[in-house]
């Protein structure tokens, strides 16, 4: 009987005691969200700031949810969540330039366009940084860059030779002709895709149609006029294909041409994260 | 009276003696159920049953959590998915569909998909000519058969499809710009 009592008394008692943890309080939520948050597990940190704003009001957290956002590559919200931050807030100025790369990732370029310019103009902290990330995208469109010491003046001496290369290269990219590519295989065989880097086919095309060529001939001279015309045929072919190989081996050199700058551009966007701020809000 | 010692304890050999029913039966006397302690075994063995079936039942929620998925382990033939229809859409079909399914049939299937590229050239030929016209297609059949003969650089100039194959869709080759959409080399391509 008194061990029953005993057990029973335990069993109370943690229950009692158990509930004096209030692990669903604000504060909890925001201790654990800040957690997360500097474990860099931001999708979960995002969702229990959240759950914090429902009960509290804070810019910072507000800020933190949206650059959670940003972290995550889940723009639309990040730019909602910018959005929400006033400017009587001292996160204000930092939110409009976060905003702008959401909105640059986001690829959204009329309304990049527009706040960039709105930032530039408004004399804002972070005015030189939106100019550079301005100049830097314009690079990855097809609009018409600015002459070169204008479109170098925001950049550091630092980033300048890198800015001056990726100039260089948008203005006069070292693009194959794809004429030239299928004159020169119209020419000599194989050599058009020698023009554009492509040896091996090259060869091989060289190869190929001089073989067939070769056969339809012997097979003529020696009047074998049914293989001699399958020779011709396939050897025709062969030739044709390779003026018409070394005219798309041009625009798919171009095209690696296009896709490497565009890389490039962005790996160089990433290092700089994007001119944005550094913040540490995990010290 | 029920005596599950009785059926419980058996006679039985304990070190080459064999021991009386009736012994054991006295020696365990406690054993002995009246009909009210047989009604809580059942309780017991019945509640002792539902929450084993908890563990049998409940594990099931995974699946629902995790989506049930029906794994396969076929190895996986791009020729197996070839389309060998005969019907004439275009005048080119009269000529072309007639040549690459007997192709397929009696020869490829037969010798295995020994192709290095995706797709393989006998359906390059095909998705060229649908992709373009019966003139272009053939010609940049004539062109991918210099690349097949070609076995130098691959490795370097190629994405990958799949663990054995080269990735070189029609699409790079019809000499429409807007088409053409640059992998790396050695990228690869998910089946």
């Amino acid at each position: 009987m008194n061990q029953k009592i005993l057990i029973l008394f335990l069993l109370l008692v943690s229950a009692i005691f158990s509930q004096q943890i209030d692990f669903r309080s604000p504060q909890n939520i925001k201790l654990f969200a800040d957690f997360l948050f500097c474990d860099k597990d931001y999708l979960r940190a995002v969702d229990e700031y959240e759950k914090y704003l429902d009960t509290t009001y804070d810019d910072t957290t507000q800020f933190k949810v949206a650059l959670g956002y940003s972290v995550i590559n889940d723009q639309t919200n990040a730019i909602r969540k910018f959005n929400l931050i006033n400017n009587s807030s001292p996160f204000y100025e930092q939110s409009r330039m976060e905003r702008l790369k959401s909105l640059f990732l986001q690829n959204l370029d009329s309304l990049f366009y527009l706040s960039a310019n709105e930032l530039i103009t408004n004399n804002s902290a972070y005015s030189n940084n939106a100019y550079r990330l301005m100049n830097t995208s314009l690079l990855l469109t097809e609009h018409k860059l600015p002459e070169k010491e204008k479109y170098l003046i925001p950049f550091t001496v630092d980033e300048k030779p890198i800015l001056n290369n990726f100039y260089d290269s948008k203005k006069n990219p070292k693009y194959k002709s794809e004429t030239l590519a299928g004159i020169l295989s119209a020419i000599l065989p194989g050599a058009g895709k020698i023009y554009t880097k492509n040896y091996g086919d090259g060869i091989t095309a060289f190869i190929l149609t001089g073989l067939f060529s070769y056969l339809a001939y012997t097979n003529f001279e020696h009047n074998h006029p049914t293989r001699a015309w399958i020779f011709t045929a396939l050897g025709a072919g062969f030739y044709v294909g390779n003026v018409y190989g070394s005219i798309a081996s041009a625009q798919i050199f171009n095209a690696k041409i296009n896709f490497e700058f565009d890389e490039g551009v962005r790996l160089f966007l990433q290092e700089k994260n994007y001119f944005t701020p550094v913040y540490d809000f995990c010290k | 009276m029920f005596d599950l010692s009785k059926l419980l304890f058996r006679p039985r050999i304990i070190e080459g003696e064999i021991l009386d029913s009736s012994m054991l039966s006295k020696s365990f006397h406690f054993f002995k159920m009246t009909h009210y302690n047989f009604s809580k075994l059942i309780i017991k063995i019945l509640i002792l049953i539902f929450f084993l079936l908890q563990f049998t039942v409940y594990p099931q929620a995974d699946w629902v959590r995790w989506e049930k998925s029906d794994p396969t382990y076929q190895v996986k033939n791009s020729y197996l998915e070839r389309n060998y229809d005969l019907s004439i859409e275009s005048i080119s079909d009269v000529i072309v569909k007639p040549i690459i399914n007997s192709y397929w049939f009696f020869i490829s299937d037969v010798d295995g998909a020994n192709c290095p590229f995706q797709p393989s050239c006998s359906s390059f030929l095909v998705e060229s000519i649908n992709e373009t016209n019966p003139l272009q297609g053939v010609v940049m059949f004539f062109d991918r058969f210099t690349r097949d003969t070609n076995i130098f650089g691959r490795e370097t100039h190629y994405p990958r499809f799949g663990d054995k194959h080269f990735f070189d869709p029609v699409k790079l080759y019809t000499l429409d710009k807007q088409k053409i959409k640059f992998i790396l080399a050695n990228t690869y391509i998910n089946e």
